[in-house]
């Protein structure tokens, strides 16, 4: 019950324009959101910035929360959302600016493991972080939240407004995927 | 167990480290799910070392400032002098231009006054027209 006061007596204190006060908000979720945006972005000064974007959206949206979910829950929508716009602009912006693309760089990595190469952590990573990134939208926005944010499934559930059920379908479908990607290559 | 049980249980649990006896059993003697624990272990490593890095405190301050700069909002403190202003020009030019209009209606040419009277006084038509014959 303290924490639900304080941070309806926080919110309240923001809203009346107590901009010292967010900075409450920014301690408790601050960690959360940056691991959420890290789960998106895979790049940290990216991921460092999408959080500082999501901290002002939040603020000049208060207004518009009404209470009707908790807070967190609203605050985590608004992350998800903006991190995988951000997400999206990133992979554009890398298709771009490289013509050879992220793609071929793993095609070499799965080719040097086919010749038993040993693999560098840094590729091993490589591989895992396009693994993810081979996920489909909603698998990835459950994936995330589940082992970036390490969220129970039914809070999962109402942050993306789906069943628990449905989340955990994903949950297993998202695995499942993961590992197939994964059996290309040998760890 | 079979290979297909066993990836069934890892799927399901999604946690390598909470397998049955059973499930253990197997990985002792099957490389393939062995290598699908080891992978699970990979990629749950992976996870724990990115989500480990600490949010920066500057970032808290960076959002804070922005969110002060943000409020200082130039429109809302102007906008009671901006108000006062448009009435005061909304007030002068009615003022002078009511004056010039008085002003302009004393100068009109004589042509003009004909015209003025020929429409608005009230036995315009005869005087203009006898002064006009006379001529
Ligand atoms: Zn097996």
């Amino acid at each position: 019950m303290g924490r639900s006061f304080d941070e309806s007596f926080i919110i309240q204190r923001i809203k009346e324009g107590d901009k010292e006060a967010f900075s409450h908000i920014i301690d408790r979720y601050g960690q959360k959101v940056f691991q959420t945006s890290i789960g998106f972005v895979r790049d940290i000064s990216e991921a460092e910035d999408l959080v500082q974007d999501i901290f002002i959206k939040v603020y000049e949206k208060l207004d518009k929360f009404k209470g009707e979910s908790a807070f967190s829950t609203w605050l985590y929508r608004i992350a998800v959302n903006m991190a995988i716009n951000r997400s999206r602009k990133l992979k554009m912006r890398s298709f771009f600016s490289s013509v050879e693309g992220s793609e071929v760089l793993l095609n070499e990595v799965y080719r040097s493991v086919g010749n038993d190469t040993i693999i560098e952590e840094k590729e091993k990573r490589a591989i895992i972080q396009k693994a993810i990134e081979k996920l489909t939208l909603m698998q990835r926005k459950v994936f995330v939240l589940s082992y970036y944010q390490d969220m129970a499934n039914s809070e999962v559930a109402e942050v993306l407004g789906i069943t628990v059920k449905a989340v955990e379908s994903l949950l297993f479908r998202a695995r499942k995927r993961l590992q197939e990607q994964l059996k290309k290559v040998e760890f | 167990m079979k290979c297909e049980s066993f990836n069934n249980e890892l799927v399901n649990s999604g946690d390598a480290e909470k397998l049955s006896a059973e499930a253990l059993k197997h990985i002792e003697k099957c490389s393939s799910c062995k290598y699908q624990v080891e992978m699970d272990r990979a990629v749950k490593g992976y996870i724990n070392e990115q989500k480990s890095r600490k949010l920066p405190s500057y970032i808290k301050s960076n959002i804070i400032t922005s969110i002060e700069r943000e409020s200082v909002n130039y429109f809302n403190i102007f906008m009671p002098a901006l108000r006062v202003a448009s009435l005061l020009v909304l007030f002068f030019t009615g003022y002078y231009t009511a004056g010039y209009m008085a002003q302009e209606r004393s100068d009109v040419g004589d042509e003009q006054i004909v015209y003025y009277d020929y429409f608005t006084t009230k036995d315009s038509g005869f005087s203009f027209e006898s002064i006009w014959f006379q001529d």
